[in-house]
């Protein structure tokens, strides 16, 4: 079978190609100084080389140094500027740590650093001073440093078998790879030597310390066979690399996929190096599995766990957790979905009589069996790590005592009812009916407990049987071959059912894990769906999280400015100090999780996941265990999986925000387009009727008498009037549209509103009869005196327009229990029913009205009443005309002061 | 003859001005901007100020301080376009005497300008036909024969509005006044429910105020009428 996506490239690889390229521009290059051991000149070949770049008028500064008090290099040291280290004071030493900040501030195009796997002070940025290179390199700084080949994470096992000597500082192999160069400073054995015994390579007491335990011949030439070894690979890697960059266009061909099985055995470490080995060598992607079994692991499981992951990660492996009861069938389903072409496994220890013939054979077998286009390689297991005997292991120890000494009891219980049937109808019942009772109790038992306890049930059930029932009663001899069989025949029975059932149970947990979870996700994913404003769903997902995972969390999203800010939604009791903060930063900045149980800043109290989107990062999101503990796998597969969706909401809520912002320009364009059709004409037409009469009275050649000149200036000034109001109306338009409407709040006195409203449209309504009812109290109002004029005003001409000549307009007022209305009643058509709903839009004018008018008098007045808390209403009148009204909320102070201030005039 | 010293950069405006003023017998001289007015100044001795606020080179915000400090005593009166910089309530504290927006009528001007040139008196006829005067040195206030009643703080307004007559009064200048002599609450809101209670007092028709008239959220002015 010819699978065709094998041959297809693969669009992520290639993208990673891409980016690898990409990347590659902007970052620093990393030149590895590689040596078998100290001692091999590394220090002096990178200083050398440094100077040789300073020579060619490179930036060369040292970040960090180590001499050993040699002189040669010493003298080296001296031609260079240095960066300064940092002194840092902890547990009352004081430890000098090069000063990875003062580098990046520095920016020099190429720093030297030495002693690659140093680890750093624990209240450093970084665990490991490698990590500091990586983000010098990220800076787009070139960096030279100094590495011994025992410090490889991969080799780091077989230097410890070659030298008998535990190596604690280790750096992982991804870094040589991101190496742009790697220098190989090989000198022999015998040279070696020759120098350690001249001083040259440690001093003193230290030269003879070493030259018991590393420097001997025999292990220096097994370590000198590991660098060329290692040296060689990648040089045929970098071949290959140029080879598969030439052809990325063409065909490619996916040839091999590594998988793994990972569990919190301390075995592991060694299979997932030895994959990692395997898959360079081959040049192949590598996948990590865990298979979580819903077997509940103990706290130090968990842990080991998750380091074994971390460990397969930082080596470059995919990770993945799956669930499912049967470790083959998932290895199976994994190795089928990731096209695995290896499995690799560890060769199985001694295991219990029973367990194979329950779970059908060991885990090789079954793989063995059932795939055959895998290759399965099997990586012998040294006996030393394991502490338990497989014997003791095999019941499942980790279920708990509290189970055996509960299992202890109810099988205690069961005897004493049995003894009790027996003793009360000793004729009835025979001892064989007494061993159904024993095997329906180990049935029940089944449903409580788990495997290993069943087990001990059954076996203490059939020994007391036999010693207190079978006869011979009193020992544990059976007499006859019926009885022996039957005995056997319950053993069995009793430990059949009892796995099966405990292995149902286990299933259903697993089953009722999973759908937990899916449970607390679906809800988290609908309440971000739910919640229409982004504070609300922030607010309401980090008190969700917070309860599961016991701990504080928060969002911090990316403010105008640019900086981190904390957003509604947090359910911290305290909000982040400022390392947190510094934390949080990181990890928008670098867009990798920092803080504490990562490799950045982990001694921070709290971890910080950037919120990715598909194209940005939008926050972070910050979260704070209540104690330290280590997440559980599930837990961690939950907050990832929240974490990305709330960043895919986020990012989709911050698009829609921008797209809501186009739709305003889009809107406001369209409006300045209906206000210029609209409004050209209105103010042509007074403009028309000014230039007329000017011109008319500029000519000497027209006559006119007395009246007919009065009539003219009379309509000259009406017109001034109606631009004037036009104007005013397009000013207030302009404020509201722009969406910075301001109001300058002070006291009205609704007569001074009504009558300079009145004064200054007095001409409009000279002809109509205007009467005004007012309380006798006086009447205040809080509002923009100016804004609500041109209300007042607006709601006036409308009347004067649509109105005949000769006609009542009336204004009331009245005071009502905490409102004020103000009604302006007209004896006008009235409005028609059908241009209700829109009379208070803009540009909209009620068909077949006269009279001029932009459409924008009510709908100006409408916004401008509600700025102010009002409403503005519009009907018909029972008899004739329309009524409009206004009402305002009525401020209590006035009317207290008016009482105040009538008792002192008494 | 009074001299009128128009500052305008505008010159239809400036012509407008011209024509009308000398038709009504003002004696005129011109300048486009402050600087200028201070040069004209040093040669003309001039009775009012017409001063058009919204200079182009947006001058008038720096230089109408340093203007008030030399010619101290000068009357202005400001023409505002009313939507500009300057509210016309930082007007009044700027120093103008009182101010017109554009576009105003003729008429209008007239009378502010003669408003600004009449001599403020101890004694203020304030309507003739009612009969209502005004003794300003003894606190009085004369509804025919009778004499109407004003509190302590109803006369602290009112009297300002006398002094001031025929221009605004600037409703913070008073609202200042009363809020030593006033209780608890905003005294921005004494001033109103003091200058309704006056209306009540005074007014022919207090629901159409024709002495005491609002200029709308600048503050008030005295009007007399024949």
């Amino acid at each position: 079978m010819v699978n065709r996506d094998e041959e297809r490239p693969d669009p992520d690889l290639l993208l990673e190609a891409i980016q690898e390229k990409e990347n590659q521009q902007n970052r620093g290059r990393l030149h590895i100084f590689l040596g078998m051991c100290a001692g091999v000149g590394k220090s002096y070949s990178m200083l050398e080389a440094a100077h040789e770049r300073k020579r060619e008028g490179i930036d060369v500064v040292i970040g960090y140094i180590e001499t050993h008090g040699r002189k040669e290099t010493e003298r080296l040291v001296s031609g260079l500027e240095m960066v300064q280290r940092r002194s840092v004071d902890y547990k009352g030493t004081v430890v000098e740590e090069m000063d990875l900040d003062a580098i990046l501030r520095r920016r020099p195009k190429l720093v030297v650093v030495d002693e690659l796997p140093h680890t750093n002070v624990a209240t450093s940025r970084h665990p490991k001073r490698y990590q500091d290179v990586i983000e010098i390199l990220d800076a787009g700084i070139d960096v030279y440093t100094a590495l011994n080949v025992q410090h490889l994470e991969s080799r780091k096992e077989a230097v410890e078998q070659i030298t008998g000597i535990i190596i604690r500082e280790t750096v992982p192999d991804s870094v040589l790879e991101q190496a742009a160069q790697v220098e190989l400073i090989d000198i022999t054995p015998e040279d070696l030597l020759k120098r350690l015994r001249e001083g040259k390579v440690y001093l003193g007491e230290r030269a003879q310390v070493a030259a018991q335990n590393f420097f001997k011949e025999g292990p220096l030439t097994a370590l000198r066979e590991i660098a060329l070894r290692m040296t060689a690979e990648r040089v045929d890697q970098e071949l290959q690399g140029m080879m598969d960059r030439k052809e990325i266009a063409g065909s490619w061909k996916m040839t091999e996929r590594l998988m793994v099985a990972v569990s919190h055995s301390p075995y592991s470490k060694r299979l997932i190096r030895t994959t990692r080995r395997l898959a360079y060598n081959l040049e192949a992607p590598w996948v990590a599995v865990n298979i979580d079994t819903g077997v509940v692991l103990s706290e130090e499981d968990q842990t080991n766990l998750a380091k074994n992951l971390e460990l397969a990660r930082e080596l470059g492996a995919e990770v993945i957790t799956t669930t499912d009861t049967d470790v083959s069938r998932a290895l199976q389903r994994v190795a089928r979905q990731r096209f695995v072409t290896q499995i690799v496994v560890g060769r199985p220890v001694q295991r219990f009589l029973f367990s194979d013939f329950f779970d059908g054979g060991s885990l090789l077998d079954k793989l063995i069996r059932t795939r055959g286009d895998v290759d399965i390689h099997v990586i012998r297991q040294e006996d030393k790590p394991d502490r338990q005997s497989a014997l003791f292991r095999l019941p499942n120890f980790s279920s708990g005592l509290g189970q055996y000494y509960n299992s202890f009891w109810y099988i205690v219980g069961i005897s004493i009812v049995a003894y009790v049937i027996n003793s009360v109808l000793p004729k009835a019942i025979s001892y064989q009916s007494i061993g159904f009772i024993y095997l329906l109790g180990v049935l029940f038992l089944s449903l409580f407990v788990s495997k290993g306890p069943v087990f001990f049930g059954a076996l203490m059930s059939c020994f007391v049987w036999n010693y207190a029932f079978i006869p011979p009663v009193g020992n544990f001899s059976i007499s006859t071959m019926e009885d022996l069989i039957m005995s056997s025949v319950f053993l069995v029975a009793a430990l059949t059912t009892g796995v099966l059932t405990s292995r149902i149970r286990k299933h259903e947990m697993i089953l009722r894990e999973r759908e937990d979870l899916t449970q607390i996700l679906y809800q988290i994913v609908s309440v971000i769906a739910s919640s229409p404003r982004r504070e609300e769903f922030l607010k309401r997902v980090t008190e969700k999280l917070s309860r599961i995972l016991k701990g504080e969390c928060s969002v911090l999203l990316k403010n105008s400015e640019g900086s981190l800010v904390l957003e509604a939604g947090s359910s911290a009791a305290q909000p982040l100090d400022e390392k947190e903060i510094a934390v949080a930063t990181w990890a928008h900045e670098s867009g990798k999780p920092a803080g504490w149980s990562t490799q950045t800043l982990p001694l921070s109290q709290v971890v910080c996941h950037p919120l990715r989107g598909r194209k940005q990062i939008v926050g972070v999101f910050a979260y704070r265990p209540k104690t330290a503990r280590r997440l559980t796998v599930d837990q961690e597969t939950l907050l990832e999986a929240v974490v990305r969706q709330l960043a895919v909401s986020l990012e989709h809520d911050r698009l829609e925000e921008s797209s809501r912002e186009a739709q305003r320009l889009v809107d406001s364009e369209r409006l300045h387009q209906d206000l210029l059709s609209s409004v050209s004409h209105e103010l042509r037409s007074p403009l028309a009727t000014i230039k007329g009469v000017a011109s008319s009275f500029k000519d000497s050649e027209i006559f006119l008498d007395e009246p007919s000149r009065s009539q003219l200036l009379k309509s000259m000034m009406e017109s001034c009037d109606r631009l004037d109001h036009i104007i005013e109306n397009l000013i207030d338009m302009a404020r509201i549209s722009s969406g910075n409407l301001k109001l300058k709040s002070d006291w009205i006195d609704l007569t001074d509103l009504l009558n300079s409203a009145l004064l200054r449209i007095r001409k409009a309504l000279s002809k109509h009869q205007v009467t005004m009812e007012l309380p006798p109290e006086p009447v205040f109002i809080m509002g923009d005196v100016r804004l609500l004029e041109h209300v007042v005003m607006n709601l006036m001409l409308n009347a004067a327009r649509h109105t005949p000549k000769e006609s009542n307009f009336e204004i009331v007022v009245r005071e009502k229990e905490s409102s004020i209305e103000i009604a302006f009643l007209d004896e006008g058509p009235g409005i028609p029913q059908e241009s209700m709903p829109k009379i208070f839009d803009k540009f909209y004018r009620v068909p077949g009205t006269t009279g001029g008018g932009v459409g924008l008098g009510l709908s100006i007045a409408k916004t401008l009443v509600e700025a102010h808390q009002g409403q503005i209403r519009a009907e018909n009148r029972a008899t004739k005309g329309a009524v409009f009204t206004l009402t305002f909320p009525i401020p209590t102070q006035a009317r207290e002061l008016h009482k105040n201030f009538l008792e002192r005039q008494l | 003859m009074k001299k009128v010293l128009i500052v305008e950069d505008e010159f239809t405006m400036r012509s407008f001005l011209r024509a009308s003023l000398q038709a009504k017998g003002y004696s005129i001289v011109e300048a486009s901007d402050l600087s200028e007015a201070l040069q004209v100044l040093k040669t003309n001795s001039v009775d009012v100020l017409l001063l058009d606020t919204d200079l182009t080179d947006g001058s008038f915000q720096h230089q109408f301080p340093i203007f008030r400090d030399s010619h101290p005593g000068l009357p202005v009166l400001a023409l505002t376009i009313g939507e500009g910089q300057l509210s016309k309530g930082d007007l009044l504290n700027l120093g103008v005497d009182d101010f017109l927006s554009k576009p105003f009528s003729f008429s209008d001007l007239l009378m502010r300008i003669e408003r600004i040139l009449s001599p403020s008196s101890t004694e203020c006829l304030l309507s003739a036909r009612r009969k209502l005067r005004v003794d300003i040195l003894n606190q009085s206030v004369f509804l025919g024969e009778h004499a109407v009643v004003l509190s302590e703080l109803e006369w602290k307004v009112f009297g300002t509005l006398c002094r001031h007559v025929g221009r605004v009064v600037n409703e913070k200048v008073l609202s200042e006044l009363v809020v030593s002599a006033a209780g608890a609450g905003d005294p921005r809101l004494w001033v109103k429910l003091i200058v309704w209670e006056l209306r009540q007092k005074l007014e022919e028709v207090p629901l159409q105020p024709q002495m005491i008239q609002t200029v709308s959220g600048i503050g008030y002015r005295l009007e007399t009428s024949p």
